[in-house]
């Protein structure tokens, strides 16, 4: 004998799991990055890096004016939470 | 970015030759806890163009004129091929530190050739709306970008 799910339960089936699929696209409450943007993990985590290899400074007008100076570009990077800690 | 981008060995000398760098928080309201990622032993690869709500990476020339601005996670090559259109289309509209009268035309016209020549879709729509108006770092909207998350997704 073949035992047919009732339609009704497939569908409800189909709904739940469309429900926990999109919950976990859910943008991050604190950076907004969902889960699928990331690609994948392959470097060993280094937040001590960055800080030493790319001079910042606080501000654009600083950065301005030195680039002015010494006739560079400038580059600004604009993010979403604090580049000293290790938040977004 | 920080942890790949920024750390890789070759884009910090190239940006240090060539630019001074600065960093704003665009949403300083939004409090986000040191150590979010703390624990974490591996580093999180977002692809090119992700976070482009969030993250914008801007070249500008020191008299303010914006050259180039691209939204998103930027991997070091990428970012390597961003910094160089901004050095080479500055190198076009400056001759020394004097801005040529056509700055802005030249500079127009090279997003747009950059726009229909990439396949990088937050890419070309960002070079798109670089192409439309004249923009000054003082004067550069936070929300430039926003809304750009939808070309990526």
């Amino acid at each position: 004998m073949v035992y047919r799910w009732p339609s009704g339960i497939v569908s409800v089936l189909f709904l739940t799991c469309g429900l926990v699929a999109s919950a976990q696209e859910e943008a991050h409450p604190l950076c907004a990055c969902k889960p699928r943007e990331v690609g994948r993990s392959g470097s060993r985590n280094d937040w001590e890096g960055y800080k030493k290899a790319v001079k910042w400074h606080y501000s654009v007008e600083e950065a301005m004016k030195i680039a002015r100076a010494e006739g560079r570009m400038v580059f600004w990077q604009q993010i979403v939470g604090d580049l000293d800690k290790e938040g977004c | 970015m920080r942890t790949v981008t920024f750390s890789d060995g070759d884009v910090a000398r190239v940006v240090g030759d060539t630019c001074v760098s600065a960093w704003r928080n665009k949403r300083p309201d939004m409090k986000i806890p040191d150590g979010l990622y703390k624990g974490l032993s591996w580093s999180i690869r977002f692809s090119n163009g992700a976070a482009a709500h969030n993250l914008a990476s801007i070249f500008a020339d020191p008299d303010g004129t914006v050259i180039h601005a691209v939204p998103g996670v930027l991997d070091p090559a990428a970012f390597k091929e961003s910094l160089e259109f901004a050095r080479a289309l500055r190198a076009r509209m400056y001759e020394g530190a004097v801005r040529r009268k056509d700055a802005d035309q030249i500079c127009a016209e090279a997003h747009r050739v950059a726009a229909d020549k990439t396949e990088d879709r937050v890419l070309r729509e960002a070079h798109k709306r670089l192409a439309g108006k004249a923009l000054n770092v003082k004067a550069l909207p936070a929300t430039l970008f926003d809304g750009m998350q939808k070309v990526y997704s």
